[in-house]
């Protein structure tokens, strides 16, 4: 299982399409608006050294290994899926 | 057989939607090649100038418009077209997946991409603290002192959006006054935590893992002075997407747009550009949709004279 976390702001256009793309193909993901929560927007940080959004982070539980997708990218997030 | 198409519409935001609305209830035989749908407008955030909409964003228009396109049963290829040849009186479209399409005519509708600066520092640390999109990173900048690079309503828009977020902001405008509109001016100037400096031409960006600051040459005194901030938002001005269009057609005027009559026309027999691809002054979404139309119904009259 592939747990999927979106980092956003409100009213980041690139965020609503990547959270309409995730929609799309059926995966379930959980939003983080940084703008809402200042450890979100630290964790975003860590995580991708990015002060941009959207960054989509792809978990795999069975092995805990994080993928870090940065920006609307469909094909990556495809990829990153499999 | 190679299909001849009556049209090939590049783009689909406002100008390329509209213009195949047109075509479609013509009954003709056309294609829409495209990056995406809405382009440019998608990211423009809140939009309250676009008539029946008194508020609403960029990307819900575009989606608007798709639906628009879904019910009269277009599909668009997602596809990027890098190449435009005209042999003899039909065209050829090449595109980025090397598949090649032939039509009669051809619509451009490619719309603009942000300008860059081109200076040191601009691309290393683009989402390090540089953005070309306030309303998407804005947020993260919250109690911070970040500049704004510009002197038209985007740039505006950023400060107002600055002065609300940010601890401090700074305008850093090329030229001695604003281009934008009278009422964006107005309120900007009444902002306490933003301050404008005029005359100033940004020369490169620096920090660390982020952003920490600029240098730009003041032009009044011809000093390059520097100042400290968390992020960098860059808002000068928009590039016509027109790379794939050949210079030898000589259709292009000095900024890359392509030069159009009030039909939409241009000097080459078939070839027709709307929205803000071409060299009309105002680009609103609003005019886009007019210059679709018109493009698309100048389509369907030269392919009445050319049968």
């Amino acid at each position: 299982m592939k747990k999927v976390i979106i980092y956003t702001t409100t009213w980041c256009p690139w965020c609503q399409k990547t959270k309409q793309f995730l929609n799309q193909i059926n995966v379930p993901f959980e939003e983080r608006n940084v703008e809402l929560n200042e450890d979100w927007a630290k964790e975003l940080f860590e995580k991708s050294g990015q002060l941009g959004v959207p960054v989509i982070l792809i978990i795999d539980e069975e092995s805990g290994k994080e993928n870090v997708i940065i920006g609307y990218d469909p094909l990556g997030i495809t990829q990153a899926l499999k | 057989m190679t299909t001849i198409y009556d049209s090939i519409i590049i783009g689909a935001s406002a100008a390329g939607i509209s213009a195949a609305i047109y075509l479609k209830r013509q009954g003709l035989n056309f294609l829409i090649i495209t990056k995406d749908i809405g382009g440019e407008m998608a990211l423009s955030g809140i939009v309250e100038n676009y008539p029946g909409f008194p508020k609403t964003t960029g990307l819900e228009l575009a989606q608007k418009f798709e639906e628009h396109l879904k019910s009269y049963g277009i599909e668009p290829i997602f596809d990027e077209v890098i190449q435009l040849k005209k042999e003899d009186k039909f065209f050829e479209v090449i595109t980025k997946s090397e598949n090649k399409y032939n039509s009669k005519t051809i619509v451009v509708a490619t719309g603009s991409t942000p300008k860059k600066l081109n200076i040191p520092g601009e691309i290393n640390f683009f989402h390090k603290g540089v953005s070309y999109c306030s309303v998407c990173d804005m947020p993260l900048f919250k109690g911070k002192t970040v500049a704004i690079i510009g002197g038209g309503n985007s740039a505006l828009e950023a400060g107002i959006m600055a002065s609300n977020i940010c601890k401090k902001g700074y305008i850093i405008n090329k030229n001695p006054s604003f281009k934008g509109d009278k009422i964006l001016i107005e309120e900007v100037l009444k902002k306490p935590n933003i301050e404008i400096i005029y005359n100033a031409l940004t020369q490169e960006i620096f920090g660390d893992s982020v952003v920490k600051g600029l240098r730009y040459l003041d032009k009044t005194t011809n000093e390059i002075k520097e100042l400290n901030v968390d992020g960098i938002f860059i808002h000068i001005g928009l590039k016509p997407n027109t790379e794939f269009i050949p210079n030898e057609w000589e259709i292009k005027n000095e900024f890359g747009e392509i030069i159009v009559n009030k039909f939409c026309e241009t000097n080459l027999p078939g070839l027709f550009a709307a929205g803000d691809v071409t060299d009309f002054p105002h680009k609103q979404i609003g005019v886009a949709v007019g210059q679709g139309i018109s493009a698309g119904l100048g389509v369907v009259n030269y392919l009445n004279k050319n049968k």
